[in-house]
């Protein structure tokens, strides 16, 4: 019986010590970002930023930066950081990853699927990072930028898009899956966010930089990048991105609205208006042989703000209001789509998937050319705002200013 | 003869392996994946043309109660072409066994434990069942009644987490049916009637010893429509969450769905919980087979099976592994060759050939025995 006792003991001490994959938390480095940038030699440069943990030490925060980046050369990703130990001290651990940060030049020449396919393939990766491209600067600058208040510089442009998302919508809402699925589909293009560094980007590298009010350098978004199958070939600005966010799945924004169609331009009136609810419908139609594009968007919104003098206590300046932003918000989805056909060519917005949703059997035979049906289809865009409230106050003080006319 | 003990399993036992015998893998590899987004509508009709299957099965083991699958083989071919016919089965439960059980492996080696050997898997998850089984069908029974509410309720809580995590898009549903009904007939015969619904086949050792017998058909085919729910309810999941052209490519689509949950920026990387479920399901469909092997070695060998457990399923936890050199050539093989070679003649052919012969032979003992009654 004891000897029985003792051969489970030993066995269990060999089964019970724990995962054959364990990783001491003192063994592992959490990358944050990475960066992609043409290699000099070979096909990649790739960057990793991980956090420098002594930073986040409560009680005695180590003076020092943030995050330490690696750079190497390959022709992979994955034998590149796997070969990051040359200069790292611990296994790089990339679940955690907040930011693909892709340099231009990358994105322009080579195409992106050939490294986003060991990012899908790797267990490690997540589907909850950011693809940015990177524009005038090398990605691997945009690892390095400290920021004052997140301190991790990719855990800031996470952060901000994120937020912005909210409160205005100026990302396309696109990860990694997102992304590829875009690239395979028939009937819709890829897009991904872009980002600029503002300032100077040497100075935002120094930890000391973070002791300034005014940030020597800022990462900022900078609107859409436009790729056609797996090409970066264009891009959209940041009113451009929110106008195709409207098309998809737009959480809330602010938008200002002229409040006369023929205003002076020494002194233009406008009034904002922040959307609440958001409903878009894509419709994709043959008339004969010509494609109709057709989105159709209903919104709640509610007033913000008033420089004009209109009486917001009656019924009719609330659909006074709503028949202009209607036309606004129609005007300018309309010509950013209409952009986006004349200088792309290109869906980006998915109109040929739901095409392929609505009409199976007539986007059968037009999707393998798709895009070509798309440059030359008629688009038509119906907006519908419900303005619901107007704040906290119904008349502005403005309308009880003596008017214009009234002073001659 | 050896004395054979007799154990007995509830309805509720039965009902409860059956549907986890039916997720399990199912939960693993996902099924329908070729019919892209009318996976579920595939699935539905496998769902109950499976129903229709095993009603069959029970109803032939009605004619002969008490007797399992290889008890039935020998009255219906006598006594030495029953031990062969008897011995294919025991290769084809055992195999599949494994296969289930290197499915498993598969799926853990490439998601969670990287560079953990693929064997050490293998040994310690047929352990587990090796000794559930020696211990009997009853703790077999028992062990499945207490993890099934786990089981059902975290695959509802998933749907339901990636239904609020905003990740469920029902347009990527449509087009519903866009090709028609036929790519979809072609699917479900024979990959989705034999995968999951045909391997319940196995089920007709267990059957038998369930404590009300009558009641056993009823059972089984209400079962099989509940499981088939929840599956429709997994490949909706599937389809919704992950688009069908990325559910295509993916090794294991609902672990993926899983990835995408994230609720209240507070619960996520929730995947460990499928992979529970899997486990589970895995470790109930794994010992279903491999007793279902068993007791036919048990029958033909006239040895308790009880002796062969820890053989036998070290043996599996070893071809497991050598069944196939890599994953696709895993995969190719059960889309491929396991259907038309193993499923449809051990699963439809064989038991649809023995049923007239049965029901001839139950019918002449009835009229010698009323014979002998009357004499």
């Amino acid at each position: 019986m004891k000897k029985r006792l003792l051969l489970l003991l030993c066995a269990a001490t060999v089964i019970l010590t724990g995962c054959w994959d364990s990783i001491e938390l003192n063994d592992i480095a959490i990358v944050t970002g990475m960066a992609i940038d043409p290699g000099k030699d070979k096909k990649y440069q790739l960057t990793v930023g991980y956090v420098n943990p002594a930073q986040y030490s409560k009680q005695n925060p180590a003076q020092g930066a943030p995050v330490s980046i690696m750079t190497l050369e390959g022709n992979s990703l994955p034998e590149i950081s796997a070969k990051m130990n040359v200069g790292v001290s611990r296994r790089l651990i990339f679940s955690h990853t907040r930011a693909l940060y892709i340099n231009e030049t990358v994105a322009k020449d080579n195409g992106v699927s050939h490294f986003l396919d060991s990012l899908e393939r790797s267990p490690q990766f997540r589907n909850d990072f950011n693809i940015l491209i990177t524009k005038n600067h090398t990605a691997r600058d945009f690892a390095m930028i400290n920021d004052p208040v997140e301190r991790v510089p990719s855990l800031k442009v996470q952060k901000s898009i994120k937020t912005l998302l909210k409160s205005w919508g100026g990302d396309p809402r696109v990860r990694l899956t997102d992304f590829i699925d875009a690239i395979i589909a028939e009937g819709r293009s890829p897009v991904a966010s872009t980002v600029v560094i503002e300032g100077d980007p040497k100075k935002g590298q120094n930890a000391e930089s973070n002791m300034e009010v005014k940030a020597p350098a800022k990462i900022m978004l900078d609107g859409l990048a436009v790729f056609k199958k797996d090409k970066l070939i264009g891009y959209l600005s940041l009113d451009d991105t929110r106008n195709y966010l409207w098309t998809q799945k737009l959480e809330s924004t602010m938008i200002s609205i002229p409040c006369e169609e023929d205003q002076d331009d020494e002194n233009p009136l406008y009034f904002d208006i922040v959307i609440t609810n958001n409903k878009s419908e894509m419709r994709t139609e043959y008339k004969g042989n010509q494609p109709q594009l057709k989105v159709n968007i209903f919104s709640e919104a509610s007033i913000n703000s008033m420089q004009c003098q209109k009486d917001l206590s009656k019924i009719a300046t609330f659909t006074e209001l709503e028949k202009k932003s209607d036309k606004q918000i129609k005007n300018m989805i309309t010509e950013t789509i209409e952009k986006v056909q004349k200088d792309y060519g290109v869906d980006i917005f998915g109109f040929g998937e739901a095409l392929n949703r609505q009409h199976y059997k007539k986007a059968k035979k037009v999707l393998p050319y798709w895009n070509e049906e798309f440059a030359r289809a008629d688009v038509e865009v119906d907006v519908r705002i419900a303005l619901r409230r107007s704040g906290t106050r119904s008349k502005s003080f403005i309308s009880d200013l003596p008017k214009k006319d009234a002073e001659d | 003869m050896s004395k054979k003990l007799v154990e007995n399993i509830s309805l509720w036992q039965l009902a409860v392996l059956m549907f986890t015998f039916e997720i399990g893998s199912v939960a693993v590899v996902g099924v329908g994946t070729d019919t892209k987004q009318d996976a579920w509508i595939a699935v539905g009709v496998a769902t109950v043309l499976g129903a229709g299957l095993v009603w069959f099965y029970v109803y032939l083991l009605q004619q002969l109660p008490g007797r399992n699958l290889f008890e039935m083989i020998t009255f219906c071919f006598g006594k030495w072409l029953g031990k062969i016919i008897g011995l294919l089965y025991v290769y084809y439960f055992l195999y599949i066994s494994a296969r289930v059980l290197r499915d498993f492996c598969e799926l853990i080696t490439s998601v969670i434990f990287e560079s953990t050997p693929i064997e050490v898997i293998s040994i310690t998850m047929v352990g587990i069942c090796a000794y559930m089984l020696y211990l009997g069908l009853e703790v077999f029974g028992r062990t499945g009644e207490v993890f099934i509410p786990y089981v059902f309720t975290f695959i509802i809580l998933i749907g339901l987490a990636i239904l609020f995590s905003g990740e469920f898009e029902l347009k990527n549903l449509l087009p519903i049916l866009g090709d028609g009904f036929g790519p979809i007939l072609k699917h479900v015969f024979p990959r989705l009637l034999t995968f999951p619904f045909g391997e319940l086949v196995t089920f007709m050792v267990i059957i038998p010893y369930v404590s009300h017998f009558a009641k056993a058909a009823k059972v089984s085919v209400f079962t099989v429509l509940v499981s088939g729910f929840i599956i429709i309810y997994g490949t909706l999941i599937e389809i919704a969450s992950l688009g069908a052209r990325q559910m295509e490519r993916t090794v294991f689509p609902l672990l993926s769905a899983a990835r995408e949950i994230s609720l209240l920026e507070f619960i996520e990387r929730v995947d460990l919980i499928i992979v529970f479920v899997v486990m589970f399901g895995i470790i109930t469909k794994v010992s279903v087979f491999l007793y279902g092997g068993l007791k036919g070695l048990e029958h033909i060998m006239n040895v308790p099976y009880r002796y062969m457990v820890f053989p036998i399923s070290m043996i599996i936890g070893y071809i497991a592994i050598q069944i196939s050199a890599n994953n696709a050539e895993h995969i190719e093989e059960g889309i491929r060759f396991i259907p038309l070679y193993m499923h449809i003649p051990f699963q439809i052919i064989f038991p649809i050939l023995m049923a007239p012969l049965l029901i001839w032979k139950v019918k002449k003992q009835k009229r010698r025995s009323d014979a002998n009654g009357s004499r």
